[in-house]
């Protein structure tokens, strides 16, 4: 489902960064762990197509990421890729449920209000639906992230150091739900982290 | 949830900035389009009232007083001349259509002209009730008059010399009767108070001492047939009797002296008018200004050498006067369209500011959008959108405030001017803002669209 071979990344005026292979099926969950500085959101950004690796390749669901280009592949990821940030990032003028509208209208989907509905129930924020997202905690802005990523069907999730802002509490919340969203959309999951919480949670790890 | 609402949204998202900017937006057109209704209406009004009068003849002093206070009933008359010149004139068979006008009473700030039934037919004035003024002292009421006065059919009235603020005495004695109203004509009658040129004498006479009208003398009346004759005798070149502004004068300082000995005369109720017009010295008979339509070639030269050799008669022809007119009006209309470029302009760097710093606090929101699949145009419409819905929320609100200054505006110039304004008149050319809003928003949300399409995703989420 999502396979990449020698990826290498060098930003202009440093070292280029080497990149570990990996090849996850369908509904199969990783970890990827390594200390900050040590290249995990620009792997996470490449496995995003948002970033373009000076060498190497990208394959998700047999299309070869490097191959498409423009609003292809602004599509392509709307539509495929799921992305969770460490920092719960939202259109600030808009509601929790406007927020998930405009993804599915972004990602060029029809609008599907009963979708929302079910995801926002199951990330347990339902109650917040029509709230502005300065007034949710940080635990339930992370929660309708996950909804945010999930809510156009993308059969990869990608989560950027989802726990690192989160007690103890809301991090084996936010994971458990991953895992079981992941799990239900039989959608392929992988955590870029040093959140050593996380560490036994997980059967396949890659080092990087 | 589209692109679209997004926009909106995001406008709302920040209110300070974008009230803002559509307010001096808002400002900057509106000055526009009061001025643009204005000039309209003033020209159309100018238009209607000025066209058909081709040859002013009043008494010397400055032509274009004579213009507006004779034509558009703006202003004081330059003066008197004598009402024998006016029944020469009407003895020349090449001037087909000549009404005199006789100005100087007023009731309630509402001028009361006297004139012929050709001045109501003129500007085409129909009748929207009763009959027009045949009798001294019966008078037909302009449609905007008599709203403003409330005169209908059978009321009866004192009328004031002296026009708009300064009357100086009223004509107690004597009462103005109502016998028609005007229907709307959009001209200058639907201002005026008409009456027959004789009402003015008997007012006028009715400050004078009793000898002099009461009942004529057999002095009185022989003088007046002499100067029938004199006029007679030299009707051929148009002549007046030299000695009529003389006599003028002279009755003037007396009018002066005696303007209170009316005050015996109240119990006065019905005079005989025409008696009494016989008694008034032709000398004392006297009119404003005489105005000409559809004069042209050879008969309005005559007539313009003519009066111009008259002792104290001028004669003009308002077509240059209004452009004079028009032309010393241009200085201000050009300022004030300065004024409101000038505002747009400021509007136009609001728009701009508003959304740089919104989309500098929204970096991240934008690579959000990519990353959520829109593709680099759909983030710059999604800009260009916001610079465009606060263009047409403003121009909206220049609508809205534009048509309210009109008529605010307008109840002043009615005052000033005697002409209706109206806040409620949509022209066309309005439209022609939407089109300077709508690219106001765009040039001014270009560059942020641009900055906004040109984010690198990846990057400005790592320092998200």
């Amino acid at each position: 489902m999502i396979e990449t071979k020698n990826i290498s990344h060098s930003y202009t005026n440093s070292e280029p960064i080497n990149l570990p292979d990996i090849s996850l099926n369908q509904g199969e969950e990783s970890l990827v762990i390594g200390k900050s500085g040590c290249g995990k959101s620009t792997f996470l950004h490449v496995l995003g197509g948002l970033l373009v690796p000076t060498k190497g390749e990208v394959k998700i669901g047999g299309q070869i990421v490097n191959d498409l280009s423009g609003s292809t592949l602004d599509k392509f990821r709307g539509n495929n890729i799921g992305v969770v940030f460490q920092v719960p990032h939202f259109i600030q003028s808009l509601t929790v449920k406007e927020n998930l509208l405009i993804a599915q209208n972004l990602a060029g989907n029809s609008i599907n209000q009963a979708k929302i509905v079910e995801l926002l129930t199951d990330m347990d924020v339902i109650q917040k639906i029509d709230s502005k997202i300065s007034n949710l905690s940080q635990g339930e802005k992370q929660r309708v992230a996950i909804a945010r990523a999930l809510v156009n069907d993308p059969s990869v999730i990608l989560a950027d150091e989802p726990t690192s802002a989160l007690d103890d509490m809301n991090c084996k919340l936010v994971i458990k739900l991953l895992k079981e969203q992941a799990k239900k959309k039989g959608a392929t999951l992988l955590i870029v982290t040093h959140d050593n919480r996380l560490t036994d949670q997980f059967e396949r790890r890659v080092e990087l | 949830m589209n692109l679209l609402k997004l926009s909106f949204r995001n406008i709302q998202g920040r209110p300070l900035s974008s009230v803002l900017s559509m307010l001096l937006l808002a400002t900057g057109l509106s000055t526009a389009i009061i001025l643009q209704l204005t000039e309209y209406q003033l020209t159309k009004n100018i238009e209607n009232t000025g066209k058909d009068v081709k040859l002013v003849i009043g008494a010397k002093g400055s032509r274009i007083d004579l213009i507006l206070s004779s034509v558009f009933q703006i202003g004081n008359p330059t003066g008197n001349i004598n009402y024998g010149f006016y029944q020469l004139l009407k003895r020349n068979r090449i001037i087909k259509e000549m009404i005199p006008l006789s100005m100087g009473d007023s009731y309630k700030r509402v001028r009361i002209v006297g004139t012929t039934h050709d001045y109501v037919k003129l500007y085409s004035g129909e009748l929207e009730s009763g009959k027009l003024f045949a009798a001294p002292l019966e008078a037909t009421v302009g449609y905007r008059a008599s709203k403003k006065l409330g005169l209908s059919i059978g009321d009866e009235f004192i009328g004031g010399h002296g026009m708009e603020d300064e009357v100086l005495h009223h004509h107690d004695e004597f009462k103005y009767k109502v016998v028609g109203v005007l229907k709307k004509s959009g001209s200058v009658i639907d201002n005026l108070i008409l009456t027959p040129v004789e009402t003015v004498w008997i007012m006028h006479a009715g400050h004078e001492d009793d000898s002099d009208y009461i009942i004529g003398s057999g002095e009185k009346n022989q003088q007046h047939d002499n100067h029938e004759h004199h006029i007679e005798e030299h009707q051929d070149d148009i002549e007046v009797d030299q000695h009529s502004n003389e006599h003028d004068h002279h009755a003037h300082d007396h009018h002066a002296h005696d303007h209170h000995a009316h005050d015996n005369h109240d119990e006065h109720t019905n005079y005989d008018y025409d008696k009494l017009i016989k008694a008034i010295d032709p000398v004392n008979k006297e009119i404003t200004a005489i105005i000409f339509p559809h004069l042209s070639g050879n008969a309005k030269v005559g007539v313009l050498n003519n009066a111009n050799n008259q002792p104290g008669m001028m004669a003009v022809d308002p077509a240059p006067e209004i452009a004079l007119l028009k032309s010393k009006l241009a200085p201000f209309v050009s300022i004030i369209i300065g004024i409101a470029y000038f505002i747009t302009i400021i509007a136009m760097f609001s728009v701009f500011i508003g959304l740089l710093n919104s989309l500098s606090a929204r970096k991240y929101e934008i690579a959000l959008m990519r990353v959520m699949g829109a593709s680099r145009f759909k983030v710059l419409m999604s800009i260009l959108f916001e610079g465009l819905m606060l263009a047409i929320l403003g121009f909206i609100l220049s609508l809205v405030l534009s048509h309210i200054g009109m008529e605010i505006v307008a109840s002043w110039m009615e005052y000033e001017y005697q002409y209706e304004f109206t806040g409620w008149l949509f022209l066309p050319s309005e439209l022609y803002f939407l089109i300077i809003a709508l690219c106001i928003g765009l040039i001014s949300a270009l560059y942020p669209a641009i900055k906004a399409y040109k984010t690198d995703i990846a990057e400005t989420l790592s320092k998200g």
